[in-house]
């Protein structure tokens, strides 16, 4: 079932896995981990 | 046949699950070598073009969004404006301070309806509704807009009670940049990490170098006309307005750590962890480094 699965929807599959190589190493960037969870901060015009 | 699309479903995650943290491994691997300059720089000019997109879409600041939110569905707490305010404002203008308002006039009597829309002024804001009140009432507590005016911009010049006269007269003027105190070298040699601040990158903190502004105090001292002149000089000047360099730079200069600090703080204390859990012990030895990559 699996072995099917990856056979007739690699594409997706691919694609999922593209994307989260990008994301993944996007977020590792120290800014942009921040501006994920800004929202979850208080700003500093917040205090 | 619905199990069937679960299953896809759930390889299409897991497949994005084993992709982030395969591109989270590149990004260390490749933090470690003499492409993390590069790499950093990439990773930054994407941000960037995130950062307009946002922009442009109307979806960032993400702390103006609850300010607005705030304002104009409960009291936030900050007072009765329904703008955007940074500590800049809030310390000057919307607790009252007349005193305070004095040393930055060019700040003061702006209005969300006095002349055209601000350039650098987030979408939400402009669609925000404006507060309408007795003149009497917003002359203790006026909106001070500290945004950076675009030049066409007209100041309000409403009548503002009894110090109608003086307001006109300081809303008569614009906005002229000014160049900052300036330094040739950093105190004592060192300069501050301006990349503290959340949108100093690597170029700009580098401009501002070169501009001779190495400090946070610096950076927190600066008047409207004083941070046009450097807007001017950057590469990204909408970044000092939406980021709040001014009031980042006062709490940095105070000591203290802004959400962006806190934020490497955590990230940094987490590795620790993770390193002390896996026992090894070149765990000072690479304090250093760590600290390069974070910044």
């Amino acid at each position: 079932m699996m072995l099917y699965v990856i056979a007739n929807y690699w594409p997706f599959l691919a694609v999922a896995l593209a994307v989260g190589v990008v994301v993944g190493w996007w977020y590792q960037n120290p800014r942009s981990a921040d501006e994920m969870t800004a929202w979850l901060e208080r700003g500093p015009d917040e205090r | 046949m619905i199990w069937h699309f679960l299953e896809v479903w759930l390889f299409v995650v897991a497949s994005f699950a084993v992709g982030c943290a395969i591109g989270a491994l590149v990004y260390d691997i490749l933090a470690r070598t003499s492409l993390a300059t590069a790499q950093r720089a990439i990773a930054d000019s994407i941000g960037d073009v995130v950062d307009r997109m946002k922009d442009r879409l109307g979806v960032g600041p993400v702390w103006s969004h609850r300010r607005v939110a705030a304002s104009a569905g409960m009291d936030s707490g900050h007072g009765s404006d329904n703008e955007y305010a940074s500590p800049v404002a809030e310390h000057t203008g919307t607790t009252g301070r007349a005193d305070a308002r004095a040393e930055h006039p060019a700040m003061a009597d702006r209005t969300p309806s006095a002349g055209p829309v601000e350039r650098w002024q987030p979408a939400e804001d402009r669609s925000a509704p404006t507060p309408v009140r007795p003149p009497a009432e917003t002359a203790p507590s006026a909106t001070v807009r500290w945004a950076l005016p675009a030049p066409s911009i007209a100041p309000a010049g409403a009548a503002r009670g009894a110090g109608a006269a003086a307001g006109s007269a300081r809303a008569s003027r614009e906005i002229v940049p000014k160049r900052p105190a300036t330094l040739r070298e950093p105190r004592n040699g060192v300069p501050d990490n301006l990349q503290r601040i959340r949108g100093i990158g690597e170029r700009n903190e580098k401009r501002l170098n070169a501009l001779g502004i190495f400090h946070f105090g610096q950076i927190a001292a600066w008047t409207p006309a004083e941070m046009r002149w450097v807007a001017q000089r950057l590469a990204f000047p909408e970044r000092m307005e939406r980021d709040d360099w001014i009031g980042q730079a006062m709490v940095l200069a105070s000591g203290s750590d802004t959400g962006l600090t806190k934020s490497w703080e955590r990230r940094r204390m987490r590795r620790l962890q993770q390193r002390m859990l896996m026992g090894q012990d070149e765990l000072y030895d690479d304090d250093d480094d760590e600290e390069d990559d974070e910044t």
